[in-house]
């Protein structure tokens, strides 16, 4: 039910992802961003672009 | 982060000063004394003003009095605060600059009235001026506004903070501050981003994204689901606010059974008080009505009859009786005799001695009987009137005893309530001078009592709806997935949103996990530290909604209050220190920052000062301490190895207005 993955193939895209994600996140901190919604479409980019 | 030095100019009292700060790894303390009114508050503002642009005094104006004095009219004069650091092995000058003017009135004003432009930052990184946007960005990366307030800290903000721990009052300031030393403030803003309810979250971007352009059974099922969702969302707001009013109201009763507890004799006593003052009240009742009782005997009785039961009594004393010589009686007299009567009457004499008028009851009561035996001849039989006689006296000392019975009784209700007052005052010694009202506790720990019985009521309740309403979502999710997996163009757009519900769990299981170890981490340092400054004994405790209270429910001194402030701020130092050894990828890069403090020594005696000042250069990678001269000499005494430079504030021929600083070597 992974989608065609293996458990094995889901997993690494999942730390990927995590991984992409709180890079954004500590940037994000850094840089003292404090737009919530351009946050969760940087977001959704990346998933975008890791899932695919 | 490692400070090197501050100029300050024209800013407040100081028209041209500068500390350059210790930085030796074993030699880290920066010691600057002066008087009260000198100007050491004014420098350790300095740095939040220089930082962040805070003024924190009343006035406004931060231009030096006497540089506005002299300024000419139509003329301008420049406030500046300039720090020197070091971060990541990189230079930096922060400088923040006011302009001011004088009007041809006579009057400064800022030169630019915009406050969001009133003055001017600038930043030096390695010599090479950063742009605006950079120099923002760098500035909060050096130090964080919302850290900030722990490590450059006055007086006022300590006493801000002993405040909010006296009343035990939640913190979320202190949550963030404890999530962003340690680095988890990335991770909590992914969970949140990652899926939230109401807001903009991917996960809600992605769920538009699938039902749009979609069948009207999935659009159907979608709109369920999210309103499900909502539901949910509002049952578990719901279950936490019930839990956290169900462990505040828990918390409160066991502080009153606590308090009761530890006072179990004194509500005794109190009760036992409250039950002699109502038996001494009642006694005294008592004692009222019977005086009352006397008096109507005593005006009834006694004063009606009193002279009556003389006489009776001196008659029957026998003293006219004439012995009746044919009878066996006892009586020596048995006879009273006219001839005697006119006798008594005619020497107007009573057979006491008191001379008698005419109109005397008991004359003409002895007349009457005198009368009465002329009139019938054979005389009054003596016995008759002896009987008549012996029972007035006996009527009469009936009415005496039962009056000396009262008064025996009068006597012992006073009696009686003599012993309650006196074991009031027993009661109140043992109490010695307690105030408190026990009634007023059991009061509140009924209140509390029925909010916990309430909550527990809601959390059982909510809990179920809980339990059906997920199960509806879960199949509500099911049978989504079914239409969407049937919808090909939907299946990638499907992957995502499952690779974003898990990872979600994952973060908030992870997260969760983690700020437990923390909360548990820093509540043990805390403690050990606490134990260093204060006192052993006394079990701090940091609660799910980070309220640091102690464990047995005491109460906090001032003085507690302000060593717990430390202790808060050497761990929270003590973290950023362990933090830098733990490397993991899902955590905030970390740093060490200086402490920099306005007079924090007052509050204690000279052994916790002694503690504080071997505590504190150990903990911090720079203490800067600006004190006053009584609590300094000891400081410096304590901290003599550590100190690394020493300054002292003077005002310039005791002006207000001109301060300056000058090295002790």
């Amino acid at each position: 039910m992974n989608c065609g993955m293996s458990d094995e193939e889901w997993t690494k895209k999942k730390n990927e992802l995590f991984l992409e994600m709180i890079g954004a996140e500590k940037k994000n901190l850094r840089t003292k961003e404090k737009n919530d919604s351009k946050m969760v479409d940087q977001l959704r980019t990346i998933l975008e672009e890791v899932i695919q | 982060m490692k400070l090197v030095y501050i100029k300050v100019k024209n800013y407040r009292q100081y028209k041209d000063a500068r500390i350059d700060f210790a930085r030796d790894e074993h030699k880290n303390v920066t010691l600057v004394k002066g008087d009260n009114g000198a100007g050491k508050t004014t420098f350790t503002q300095a740095f939040r003003w220089c930082l962040y642009g805070d003024v924190g005094f009343d006035d406004d104006i931060i231009l030096n009095a006497d540089v506005i004095d002299e300024l000419p009219e139509d003329k301008g004069a420049e406030s500046s605060v300039e720090i020197g650091l070091q971060f990541h092995d990189v230079e930096y000058r922060i400088i923040r600059s006011e302009k001011y003017i004088k009007t041809s009135k006579g009057k400064v004003k800022l030169e630019n009235k915009l406050e969001t432009e009133r003055n001017k930052l600038e930043i030096y990184q390695n010599e090479k001026k950063l742009n605006k946007l950079d120099a923002e960005i760098v500035l909060n990366e050096i130090l964080p506004n919302e850290l900030s307030p722990y490590f450059f800290f006055d007086g006022e903000r300590m006493e801000h903070m002993s405040r909010a721990l006296m009343k035990e009052k939640t913190s979320d300031e202190i949550a963030n501050v404890i999530r962003r030393v340690v680095g988890l403030t990335s991770m909590d803003k992914l969970r949140y981003h990652l899926k939230n309810v109401g807001r903009k979250s991917v996960y809600k971007l992605l769920n538009e994204e699938i039902t749009r352009n979609s069948t009207s059974e999935l659009q159907e099922c979608s709109a369920l689901l999210e309103r499900k969702e909502q539901e949910l969302a509002s049952i578990e707001d719901t279950l936490k606010e019930s839990r956290i009013m169900h462990e505040q109201a828990e918390q409160e009763m066991y502080e009153e059974i606590s308090w009761l507890n530890r006072h179990v004799s004194t509500a005794e006593y109190q009760k036992k008080q409250t039950e002699l003052e109502e038996q001494r009240v009642e006694h005294l009742k008592q004692a009222k009505n019977k005086i009352l009782q006397l008096n109507t005997c005593m005006s009834k009785d006694i004063a009606s009859g009193f002279l009556e039961k003389i006489l009776a009594e001196e008659i029957l004393r026998k003293k006219y009786w004439k012995k009746d010589k044919e009878s066996n009686s006892d009586l020596e007299y048995t006879y009273l005799t006219v001839d005697l009567l006119d006798e008594i009457l005619e020497g107007k004499k009573c057979i006491c001695g008191c001379e008698w008028a005419e109109d005397n009851e008991h004359y003409v009561f002895l007349k009457d009987l005198r009368d009465q035996m002329k009139k019938d001849k054979d005389g009054l039989e003596v016995k008759r009137f002896k009987r008549i006689l012996e029972n007035i006296r006996d009527v009469k000392d009936a009415s005496f005893r039962s009056m000396q019975d009262t008064m025996e009784e009068i006597d012992a209700l006073y009696e009686k309530a003599d012993e309650c007052e006196r074991s009031i005052e027993d009661l109140e010694e043992k109490m010695d001078g307690f105030q408190g009202d026990v009634t007023e506790h059991l009061k509140r720990k009924k209140q509390q009592s029925d909010i916990v019985q309430d909550t527990e009521q809601i959390i059982e309740k909510k809990i179920e709806e809980k339990a059906a309403i997920k199960a509806t979502i879960d199949d509500l999710r099911e049978k989504k997935n079914q239409y969407i997996e049937k919808d090909q163009t939907k299946n990638s757009l499907l992957v995502q949103l499952k690779m974003v519900e898990e990872l979600h769990r994952d973060i908030n299981a992870a997260y969760m996990a983690k700020e437990t170890d923390i909360r548990a981490d820093f509540e043990k340092r805390l403690q050990a530290l606490y134990d260093q400054i204060y006192e052993k004994g006394f079990s701090l405790q940091i609660s799910d909604s980070y309220v640091i209270t102690e464990k047995n429910n005491r109460g906090l001194s001032e003085a507690q209050a302000y060593s717990i402030i430390i202790a808060f701020v050497c761990t929270v130092m003590d973290m950023a220190k362990n933090k830098k050894n733990i490397q993991e990828a899902y955590m905030d890069e970390s740093e060490e920052y200086p402490i920099v403090m306005d007079a924090p020594l007052s509050k204690f005696d000279i052994d916790r000062i002694e503690n504080i000042s071997t505590i504190l250069p150990n903990k911090a990678d720079q203490v800067v301490i600006f004190i006053k001269n009584t609590d300094g000499n000891y400081a410096e005494q304590y901290m003599e190895e550590r100190i690394g430079k020493r300054y002292e504030i003077k005002m310039n021929n005791g002006s207000k207005t001109d301060s300056f600083i000058r090295e002790v070597r």
